[in-house]
């Protein structure tokens, strides 16, 4: 064999082991292949022989009926969460508390504001119908006539802000909610 | 190839914070690993309290790993072979071996051949730890793991042929430690 295309002692020894390994050649055919090293090559080769029984080692049966469960119990205390999914999750958290915190002001606010209305309703007494013995000061005439039966209503429906802002809270309050639920539902 | 992309996806999992599927990850690799911790060691209790370690640590830092520049298995060994560093920092080598190394020897019965079988891996365990730190990981990366040349070069952080010369020398140094074993 030409020197120059001669592989090392390492290259030799690492071709020999694939061989044996790979192959099922036995050490004394590998170290026939190279002449050159077979003084060299043969008590490495049989030192890596002698590490067969090596590859029988195994946990033992106890250990790896328990090793998911006591895997399980060291990662719980400590909770830790690779960090792309725990930025993600301290985000989902703060939204959720501050759609909590807010659904919870527009609910108050919602509820003054229906308080406020129902407050207000007494105003509203000249549209109530009115009978001959009831008793009530407000003449009959007056009860019935039109513009004092509808104008209340009217004022109600055009001119309350209150209950637009209660319909404008009750709508955010949805899309909050449905911006929470999409958040709960991703991966 | 469905393997390596069920690998694959539960890795993808387990980066998203899936701990059943780093589970799964885990049973999957869990002989190759304890065998590397357990002849670093030399102690079937310690490799078991280490080998938990090595993948309690492994989840902890999984954000970090690309599948795309190392094998899961390269990855892995490699923290074993940090948390073995960093055990023998900690405690000075355990003095004798500790009882059974094969569950399918025992289960087998044959008490005349585990003890045989105790004292060849003792002989072995020996002789791996007195070769320095890189020649330990290329003899049980290379030869009772069974990786590839290329695969024990990766995941030693060293050049193929810088592993073949580690290689040679651990080769040599075993030889003569194990002189009239087996």
């Amino acid at each position: 064999m030409d020197d120059q295309q001669q592989p090392s002692l390492e290259q030799s020894l690492d071709t020999c082991l694939d061989a044996i390994a790979r192959l099922g050649w036995s050490v004394d055919e590998c170290v026939a292949q190279y002449p050159a090293y077979g003084d060299r090559l043969k008590p490495l080769l049989n030192a890596a022989q002698k590490l067969g029984p090596a590859r029988l080692i195994e946990p033992s049966t106890a250990f790896r009926q328990q090793a998911v469960t006591r895997l399980r119990a060291r990662l719980l205390p400590a909770n830790p969460r690779p960090e792309p999914r725990a930025a993600r999750g301290a985000f989902i958290s703060v939204s959720r508390a501050f759609a909590g915190v807010l659904a919870t002001v527009l609910v108050v606010a919602a509820l003054a504001a229906m308080v406020t209305v129902l407050g207000n309703a007494p105003k509203a007494e000249p549209v109530q119908p009115a009978t001959a013995d009831s008793g009530s000061s407000v003449t009959p005439t007056a009860a019935y006539q039109p513009t004092a039966a509808t104008e209340p209503v009217a004022a109600t429906v055009e001119k309350d802000p209150l209950e637009a802002e209660i319909d404008q809270a009750m709508n955010e309050l949805d899309d909050l909610n449905a911006a929470a639920d999409t958040l709960n539902d991703e991966p | 190839m469905t393997a390596e992309v069920d690998e694959a996806r539960l890795i993808l999992l387990a980066q998203r914070g899936d701990q059943a599927a780093f589970e799964t990850l885990y049973t999957n690799h869990l002989d190759m690993i304890y065998r590397y911790v357990f002849f670093r060691v030399g102690d079937t209790h310690e490799a078991e309290d280490l080998t938990e370690e090595v993948f309690v640590r492994a989840w902890e830092s999984l954000a970090q790993y690309q599948s795309r520049d190392t094998r899961l298995a390269s990855w892995l060994y490699r923290i074993a072979h940090n948390v073995t560093v960093d055990y023998h920092r900690r405690q000075p080598p355990p003095i004798s071996l500790s009882e059974p190394y094969l569950a399918r020897l025992a289960a087998a019965d044959n008490t005349e051949r585990i003890a045989d079988f105790q004292q060849t891996v003792g002989a072995l365990v020996a002789a791996i730890r007195q070769l320095e730190d890189t020649e330990q990981m290329v003899v049980i990366l290379r030869f009772i793991e069974g990786l590839s040349h290329e695969e024990t070069a990766t995941t030693i952080g060293k050049s193929l042929e810088a592993s073949r010369v580690i290689q040679h020398r651990a080769l040599a140094k075993l030889g003569k430690a194990l002189e009239g074993e087996g």
